[in-house]
């Protein structure tokens, strides 16, 4: 992107004062993390740096975010020399406990979860000029991304679009709750070191989403920011490859206070194959996707629309404010579908407003199934709403008939709302950061959906007295690890037989694993039963568990109850922050502050991007296509279509510019949205000239490779097309090939359709490979373009 | 807001209470401007009738669908007549408003539990012979009717009424 004019780089005054809460300095400093990464889990401590400059004393509010799937089992606070280390208490025992304390003049320190990935500190009673560190220790699974592993640490709280019913109520609004104040640019600066220690030597260490720097020594790394700190504006994200992938099978943890977890990893081996679907693509085209996101997006789904098996149905629903389809009702994917949707799709722009992902989800969800395919549904969205409990609930009630898989646009993709689509739908999530080519995910997430998978996954463990978490286990995909928790019950001094036995309904019927259970090699560590802890509130919380599967609905009052006491007993047992549980950490003072603390809440930056808001060293710039009808005006849009207090510094005095970006679409793409339903390619202008071919008449060795073949001239136009396309991605999109892997595919069962001759297609293949050559295309690196 | 002698003192617990909110809640309220602090400091803090009047009000809009801001605007009027017309949602106090017999009613910022106190004006807004009536909302759908001719019961006791009709009201399915 570049600017019109050279921008200006604004002074660390002017940066400061863009987050001044009416005039007064923000307390908070710094935000430090150091991470360890061993195994499949990341422990993660986070220090918060707050120092009050003020001559009063304050309370000082800071709302951040954390890994949804993380499990908070530590807060401890510094005040100069004095620590007071963090108890969990249940949530409103916990801020009464705040409240009497701060109105006796002692300090005090709580930590609120607000949603599983957004958090709430309060600092009650900063004495003038006081110095005070918050600790927040977090542990987490890292997640599978291909052939690495993916650690992430969300460092923003975008604004969340909340619907009428999240607006209003008594008391403090969730919109509110969820939305801190924001500013452009905030003067506090996050420093980061990450430790890797692998199981066998490192591969590859890179994070797609920061500079970074790196020193690995054979099976450890060391990771920092290659500018010594960060802006809180986007999640940081790191990828780390094993020459030897990770692989856990089943492990057993002992913690110090006797209890025993189990962890199994399942790795199922499936068949590859692919099947005709009915699949509803929902683009989410609120105002929040404006810029590079919806663009993405648009790439995604004609790239989807590609790879879709013949015999399938499908539809795109795009939504904001409103919603609209495409088409009524799912139509049957075939030539003439696929031009309307192509078309549609090319001008699809983030012009609905605001992101009321309930109405079109319900109408999808509702309609009738078509041709008893399996429905699928792909989700495309930044998930920046405050409503994710009633979405997944709406999911979960028809994950019989719907598996829903998602993919998280953006610099700060509400994970917990895309993961738990995936938990509730029975699919699965990805996350594409700006900059990262959106098609090989979507490519994944599309052969998830068309492949076959273990459904109704039910686990036995055998031999040992356990309680499963996830209470309910997910669909399990073929080559792609799943982890199952249990707390194990009962002694393990003596050597006794044990197993997990997964039953699941596959492909081609029940199949059946089993796997020994090693009590007798219990390792001492608390990781494990803490992993079981936070899996197994996720299920009270996300309305999973075994209490949720029982009460029927006029019960649910009573159920409520049973739940939130469950919640309850298991945080405070295992020591974690919940919805219903809080941190609290007490500072008793021999001289109690006096006066009343002055509120200064901590503004975030705003996530990088967000509405195709852009920062460039201190300009605000608005990104769009030059495809797409410029955006209208988002300072409105953001009041109008988002929650936000009155006073929000989005734009600040900055100047705001237009900035056209030119499109970047490469050759594979062109190719792309030239292959027909049946997979096939046309030999054409278009072709020709993405192929950088002349004219045709380079194709006469390639016609006479198929003079002996019985077919029509049309056919052999086809084939010979059909065939260069082939050649083309294999020789000089190598790098990309998960993207077209399934293109391909189709290809190629084209190709053997039409010359049942195995000969001839050789033969076929061999001379548009020698046309290639010859034309020395081979050394536009394109698919890099 | 100067302390009144001899009146009520609730804890910050029993003014929740009383309120039918969370002391979260309370502390938002003060905080936000949306009822004064208390009085004194520590655990001698206080609040009294004024301020649950108060909690009661900005619950009774915010249950309404009023924004903090016009909630604001509203409080800093002495009556929030209009609000009577403008935005209470059907129910029971309009169906008592709309009783020809009962005159119409204004809710007064100085009521005792207002915006949950009625007053009947036969004769009108300002005529010295209203007959004053206070509403307390114990539960959705049920409600306490006082005239000025009675004394309402101490906090203690209104609380434990209030307690015994929400739980001999309580639907059958969700009693423990």
């Amino acid at each position: 992107m570049t600017p019109i004019n050279p921008p200006l780089a604004p002074t660390s005054e002017e940066s400061a004062l863009d987050a001044r809460e009416g005039g007064s300095p923000i307390p908070l400093e710094s935000v430090s993390v150091e991470c360890s990464i061993d195994g499949f889990a990341a422990r993660t401590v986070i220090t918060q740096c707050y120092r009050n400059a003020e001559d009063r004393p304050i309370e000082a509010v800071y709302t951040f975010p954390l890994d949804e799937g993380a499990a908070v089992c530590a807060f401890e606070a510094w005040i100069g020399e004095r620590h007071v280390v963090g108890r969990v208490r249940d949530r409103e025992e916990a801020f009464e406990e705040y409240d009497d304390a701060v109105a006796e003049g002692h300090g005090a320190y709580l930590l609120d979860e607000e949603r599983a990935d957004v958090f709430t500190a309060s600092l009650g009673n900063v004495p003038p000029r006081a110095e005070v560190k918050l600790r927040v220790t977090t542990v987490a699974e890292l997640s599978h991304d291909g052939d690495a592993l993916r650690y992430v640490l969300p460092t923003t709280v975008p604004p969340r679009y909340a619907p009428v019913e999240d607006r209003g109520g008594v008391g403090r609004s969730t919109a509110e709750t969820l939305n801190p104040p924001v500013a452009l640019e905030v003067p506090y600066r996050l420093q980061l070191e990450v430790r890797v220690r692998g199981g066998s030597p490192l591969r590859s260490v890179e994070s797609p989403s920061h500079p970074i720097s790196v020193a690995i020594d054979v099976t450890e790394a060391t990771v920092r920011l290659a500018q010594c700190d960060a802006a809180l504006d986007r999640d940081f994200v790191l990828l780390v490859r094993e020459a030897e992938p990770h692989r856990l099978r089943a492990h057993v943890e002992r913690d110090d206070r006797g209890r025993c977890a189990a962890c199994v990893e399942l790795v199922p081996r499936l068949a590859a194959g692919e099947g005709p679907v009915e699949m509803i693509l929902v683009v989410d085209r609120s105002g929040s996707m404006q810029g590079s996101s919806i663009a993405e997006a648009r790439n995604a789904i004609q790239l989807c629309l590609r790879s879709l098996p013949q015999g399938s149905f499908f539809n795109v629903v795009g939504f904001g404010s409103s919603f609209e389809m495409l088409f009524p009702e799912s139509r049957p994917y075939n030539e003439e579908t696929l031009a309307e949707a192509s078309r549609h799709v090319a001008v699809l722009d983030a012009d609905l407003g605001g992101t009321e992902i309930l109405a079109p989800l319900e109408t999808v969800l509702k309609a009738e199934q078509h041709a008893e395919l399996p429905r699928v549904l792909l989700v495309l969205t930044d998930g920046d709403v405050t409503n994710t409990d009633p979405v997944l609930e709406l999911v979960r009630r028809h994950a019989g008939t719907t598996r829903v898989f998602a993919i998280g646009i953006g610099h700060g993709p509400s994970r917990h709302l895309l993961q738990g689509l995936a938990r509730a739908g029975g699919g699965s999530a990805e996350f594409v950061a700006p900059g990262d080519r959106l098609e090989a995910p979507v490519l994944r997430q599309v052969r998830r959906a068309l492949a076959p998978a273990l459904t109704d996954v039910t686990v036995e463990w055998r031999g040992v007295g356990a309680q499963p978490a996830p209470w309910r286990a997910p669909a399990l995909f073929g080559g792609e690890p799943a982890r199952l928790y249990a707390l194990l019950e009962g002694e393990f001094g003596v050597a006794r037989e044990a197993s997990v036995v997964v039953r699941a309904r596959g492909p081609e019927g029940p199949v059946e694993y089993s796997m020994p259970l090693e009590l007798d090699a219990v390792r001492p560590g608390s990781l494990v039963p803490t992993l079981w802890a936070r899996a197994r509130l996720r299920d009270l919380e996300e309305g999973s568990s075994e209490f949720h599967a029982r009460a029927r609905s006029q019960q649910s009052a009573r159920r409520a109850k049973r739940v939130r006491r469950e919640i309850v007993r298991v945080a405070t047992e295992f020591g974690l922050a919940s919805r219903e549980t809080s941190f609290i950490a007490i500072e008793e003072r021999d001289e109690p502050v006096e006066g009343e603390a002055v509120l200064r809440r901590v503004r975030v930056a705003l996530t990088r991007g967000w509405g195709g808001i852009d920062q460039l060293r201190g300009h605000v710039q608005l990104a769009y296509d030059l495809c797409s009808t410029p955006p209208s005006v988002p300072e409105s849009a953001l009041k109008s279509t988002f929650y936000m207090s009155d006073d929000v510094g989005v734009h600040g005095h900055r100047e705001r510019r237009i900035v056209p970006i030119a499109p970047t679409v490469r050759p594979l793409d062109r190719l792309v949205a030239l292959q027909r339903v049946d997979g096939a390619w046309d030999l054409d202008f278009a072709l020709l000239e993405v192929l950088g071919l002349p004219d045709e008449l380079e194709l006469v060795e390639a016609s006479r490779a198929l003079g002996e073949a019985a077919i029509p001239d049309a056919l052999i136009r086809q084939a010979i097309a059909t065939a260069l396309a082939l050649s083309f991605i294999e020789t000089q999109a190598a790098e990309a090939r998960d993207e077209w892997a399934l293109l391909a595919a189709k290809a190629e069962r084209w190709l053997a359709a039409h010359l049942a001759d195995a000969v001839v297609r050789i033969r076929l293949r061999d001379a548009v490979r020698a046309v290639l050559a010859a034309l020395s295309i081979n050394s536009l690196a394109w698919a890099k373009t | 807001m100067s302390e009144p002698q001899g009146k009520d003192r609730y804890a910050v617990g029993e003014l929740a209470k009383l309120g039918g909110i969370s002391r979260r809640t309370v502390r938002y309220y003060v905080q936000e401007g949306l009822i004064p602090p208390p009085y004194g400091r520590g655990r001698g803090r206080h609040y009294n009738e004024r301020h649950l009047a108060q909690l009661l009000r900005v619950k009774s809009l915010q249950e309404q669908g009023l924004a903090l801001g016009e909630i604001r605007s509203l409080l800093t009027r002495s009556t929030i007549k209009a609000t009577v017309n403008q935005s209470m949602t059907p129910g029971p106090m309009s169906a008592v408003a709309s009783d020809p017999a009962r005159g119409h009613y204004e809710l007064l910022a100085s009521a005792h539990f207002a915006p949950l106190a009625l007053r009947s004006l036969h004769s009108g807004p300002d005529s010295p012979s209203r007959s004053p009536w206070t509403r307390v909302e114990f539960a959705p759908g049920i409600e306490l009717h006082v005239s000025s001719d009675h004394r309402l019961p101490p906090p203690g006791r209104l609380q434990a009424l209030a307690e015994w009709c929400r739980r001999e009201f309580q639907p059958e399915e969700s009693k423990p």
